[in-house]
């Protein structure tokens, strides 16, 4: 469907984007996740044809778009800004594209009342101007503006985070909702690991201009492939070389290398376990506990190794601070990467 | 790797685009050719007037002017006028600024309409205002004289009524700026130092002013330039005080010696050009913004001794009388008929209509005001509409150095006075040039419109470039990824969101050069004098009622052109262009402009 190959986008000497290559299919929602400055808006607006690549190619359909221009590239795009016309009504802002297209009057009213319903916005509102819309409303009616078209792609641009967490969250459902009934192919961009872990089909982790993984979500979390990915998707442990050392000597084998770096997830740490041949025990100090309601998270110690340990909360708990208590690790569970 | 581009050849985009940019290149050339031929070229003519004589370089003009006494002494009267206005403005603008927004005085609402009265009662109109008031003729000379018989009539003359106009004339900008500085204070830091101990006093001197001196700073600059290039006032009520901008005036009538003018005109260019760099060295110093997070309005402040309580309550109110004496008297009398004038006395008796009857329905009487009306509308539409252009090529265009040399050439006006440029245009276009296709300046109608345009150009594009630094350019992004080209977007999503600034634009000024002396006295066509060069010769016509009837009635109109045009600009009007009321809560981050880089 889109084919990204080898991009990249320079500014005099530095170099936003760097060798990007990714693919999206049909229908996909593909997500591109890294911190603040890492190039994956500067990667979104170069799809989009805001940005010229000073490198590489974006094929859409096999069809290279790069000297397109913006407005024949037939994309539609969310701005984290939401970017709604404000001199318009919201039905104005929804048939702004439909109108520059010279579509009849007719089509324009039926496919605006069609996205309407398909983005929870009711007739009254569509006579509203913009600025009268709460934020979440706003966003709804950049979706459907975006969508106005039936674009071969849209491109999301932290869509949602200008909205508060609770907002964020219900609006996240809402939108893999609609892409799931429209079928169409998204890119997403984001900083937040938690919206791209629930609604991604693929996510590709920005570093420093450059893609350090491309993968599901469960491969990104599970797999990480570089120390990177490990420490920005989800939490992890790093484990000193004392604890790895007391796992090799438990082993009996030299399995991991003292030297390179290991991380375990604080979920993966139990303070149970009934395979105990598999699971390796050890004494730790409890140091600090923290009540989240569903989850209560310990903070322990072995030597000279902090961790953080996530147990779902059963109201029987009997760890307090204080407490020396046996953890279990699976070996599986590491994940260790080259010093880089 | 090299980008795989495999564009087929008669991909229709590729077509579309060299011929969709005609209009810009067209539109370029236009640049080319009016920066050439009223930014650069004439300019550049003044200093050849100056320094190239017979085909040679030549220091004469030095000469000529150094033993010309009248000339050296005008220069140093303009130096005289700028420092000592500097001290008089400032102390009388800090003051009234202070007992308008932050001490408590009583009145303090009817003292900011007399201060603010400089608004609309301003330039040529407030000149003749002080006159007829405080002139020959004038209502407080007559009442002196009764009271001080040897005092002579024309008393109120030279460079003491000269900085006493000024003075009064040039205090708009602290109502402006430092009043909005005031405004902005953070209240916290003021109730700190109180908490910590400071009087009233200290607070000011510690706190107060520290946080306005980047404004104030500006604001004796500003003074400075006023006094500097000062025209109507010493030519109103200046008699043998003789300043350089009318001396400028005098030199360029007379073709043998318009070296001396040009010259003259480049001491004030070279004086405004330091006084630009200062300032701007001024602005980037330091960070005088409050860090608070969260900012509280001023509450004004209890002069707590009554002693001085009592002295700036005494002193608010006199300033506000003199500021209000002339525009008062000036709409009273303007219904007074030719006896009433002349006694200067007001009553009922002698109430008429026919003063305005007279100006609005003779052609000759209200001629100059639709030619002023006319000539400063057309300059601040086209200065405008120029402007938009120009400021969106800069804008699209940041990173490249040709869109940074064009920006600086519109700031050409801003470096230079005024009458250095109507000076350079007169020298250049005297005869028929190329550069305007075979015609001259000469006896033409539009010389002057253009020249007020020119000189509305580097504040309009600085607004301007303001305006769209605070457009959210998500929007242009969003319109063109909707499938709309960039003249639609420009069209339909920019010049919506850039209309209010650009209405307030126009109107602005609008009035800055609706009652315009000093480039009509260079420029204007005999046939169609403007408004300011009927209030001149009205004024110097000294026993003409009817010219002083005729004065007074254009100053009221002009008022409420003035007033009218405030209001579209800061009241309601400034709303037009928003087709909805609640677009105003969207167009408030328009009119805060991000600044630039």
């Amino acid at each position: 469907m889109i084919e990204i190959s080898n991009l990249q986008v320079k500014y005099d000497n530095f170099i936003a984007v760097d060798d990007v290559h990714f693919k999206v299919e049909e229908g996909e929602f593909f997500t591109l996740l890294g911190p603040s400055g890492c190039g994956k808006t500067t990667t979104l607006r170069t799809i989009a044809g805001f940005i010229q690549p000073s490198e590489g190619s974006i094929a859409i359909r096999g069809k290279n778009i790069l000297k397109v221009p913006v407005e024949k590239r037939d994309l539609g795009m969310i701005f984290q800004s939401y970017a709604l016309f404000p001199t318009m009504s919201v039905y104005e802002n929804i048939a702004y594209g439909l109108k520059i297209d010279k579509q009849s009057k007719s089509q324009i009213d039926e496919r605006v009342q069609e996205l309407a319903t398909l983005v929870e916005l009711n007739t009254a509102q569509l006579q509203k101007n913009v600025s009268d819309l709460s934020g979440g409303q706003q966003q709804r009616v950049a979706i459907a503006r975006a969508l106005a078209k039936k674009p071969k792609v849209v491109l999301f641009d932290e869509p949602l985070s200008n909205l508060d967490a609770k907002l964020r969250k219900q609006l996240r459902a809402e939108l893999k909702r609609i892409q799931r009934e429209t079928g169409m192919t998204a890119i997403y961009v984001t900083h937040d690991q938690d919206e791209a872990l629930e609604i991604s089909d693929h996510i590709a982790i920005f570093n420093n201009g450059k893609i350090d993984q491309i993968g599901t979500p469960r491969e990104i979390y599970d797999q990480s492939s570089t120390e990177f990915v490990c420490k920005f998707i989800g939490d992890a442990n790093y484990l000193e070389a004392t604890l790895i050392d007391h796992i090799n000597r438990y082993l009996g084998t030299k399995r991991f290398t003292v030297g390179k770096r290991h991380y375990i997830r604080e979920e993966k740490i139990k303070l149970w376990s009934s395979n105990t041949e598999k699971m390796i025990p050890m004494e730790v100090q409890i140091i600090d506990e923290f009540f989240y309601g569903t989850f209560t998270t310990y903070v322990c110690k072995y030597q000279d190794t902090t961790m953080r340990i996530i147990v779902k909360e059963d109201g029987n708990m009997k760890v307090e601070p204080g407490m020396k208590r046996t953890v279990y690790i699976d070996p599986e569970d590491i994940l260790e990467y080259e010093v880089s | 790797m090299k980008a795989t581009v495999s564009i087929p050849k008669k991909e229709w985009n590729k077509e579309t685009t060299f011929f969709s940019k005609i209009p810009f290149y067209l539109f370029c050339l236009f640049i080319l050719w009016f920066v050439v031929t009223f930014l650069l070229f004439p300019n550049i003519n003044v200093l050849r007037d100056i320094f190239w004589v017979d085909g040679q370089l030549s220091l004469s003009a030095f000469q000529r002017l150094s033993s010309s006494s009248r000339a050296i002494q005008s220069i140093i009267n303009s130096f005289l006028l700028a420092f000592v206005l500097v001290i008089t403005v400032n102390l009388v603008g800090t003051f009234i600024v202070l007992v308008t927004e932050y001490f408590e005085v009583k009145g303090s609402n009817f003292l900011r309409i007399g201060f603010m009265s400089t608004f609309v009662f301003s330039g040529m109109v407030l000149n003749n205002g002080y006159l007829y008031v405080y002139g020959q003729n004038g209502i407080i000379t007559k009442v002196l004289t009764s009271l001080f018989p040897n005092l002579t009539p024309g008393w109120f003359t030279g460079f003491p009524a000269v900085l006493f106009v000024m003075t009064f004339a040039c205090t708009t900008n602290h109502m402006l700026f430092l009043r909005n500085g005031v405004k902005g204070l953070d209240n916290n830091t003021i109730e700190a130092a109180k908490n910590l101990g400071s009087s009233q006093w200290q607070v000011l001197k510690d706190i107060v002013f520290p946080t306005l001196f980047p404004i104030m700073i500006t604001l004796v600059i500003m003074s400075f330039q006023m006094g500097l290039g000062a025209m109507a006032a010493p030519i109103m009520v200046g008699g043998k005080f003789e300043t350089i901008s009318p001396m400028i005036l005098n030199f360029t009538q007379r073709p043998q010696s318009r070296d001396i003018a040009a010259l003259l005109s480049l001491i004030l260019g070279a004086a405004q050009v330091v006084l630009l760099v200062v300032m701007t060295r001024n602005e980037k110093k330091g960070n005088y913004m409050s860090i608070s997070k969260t900012k509280t309005r001023v509450t004004k402040q209890k002069i707590g001794n009554p002693i001085a309580n009592t002295l700036v309550h005494a002193i608010a109110y006199l300033l506000c009388f003199i500021y209000l004496l002339p525009l008062v008297l000036v709409i009273l009398f303007s219904f007074m008929n030719l006896q009433g004038i002349s006694r200067s006395v007001l009553s009922l008796e002698y109430f008429t209509l026919e003063n305005y009857q007279q100006i609005l329905f003779n052609r000759n009487s209200y001629g100059p005001l639709m030619t002023s009306i006319g000539y400063a509308g057309l300059a601040a539409v086209f200065a405008v509409l120029f402007m938009i252009l120009i400021a969106r090529i800069v804008m699209k265009n940041k990173k490249k150095k040709i869109a940074e040399i064009t920006e600086y050439f519109f700031y050409i006006p801003w470096l230079l006075p005024s009458l250095m440029i109507a000076l350079g245009l007169i020298l250049s276009y005297g005869a028929p040039s190329p550069l305007l296709f075979g015609n001259s300046v000469i006896g033409s109608l539009w010389i002057l419109p253009l020249t007020y345009m020119i000189m509305m150009l580097p504040a309009t594009l600085r607004y301007i470039k303001g305006a769209y630094y605070s457009f959210d350019e998500n929007l242009e992004d969003a319109s063109r990824i909707l499938g709309s080209s960039s003249i639609r977007t420009f069209l339909k999503i920019i010049l919506p969101a850039l209309l209010p600034t650009a209405l307030a634009l126009v109107a602005l000024n609008f009035n800055n050069f609706l009652a315009d002396y000093d480039l009509s006295a260079f420029l204007y066509h005999p046939a169609y004098p403007t408004i300011g060069i009927a209030i001149r010769s009205n004024a110097d016509s000294a026993n003409n009622l009817n010219a002083a009837a005729i004065n007074l009635v254009y100053s009221v109109i002009l008022m409420i052109v003035g007033g009218v045009m405030f209001y579209l600009i800061y009241g309601r009007g400034s709303k037009v262009g928003e087709r909805r009321k609640k677009v105003v809560k969207e167009k408030g981050i328009l009119e805060k402009p991000k600044g630039e880089n």
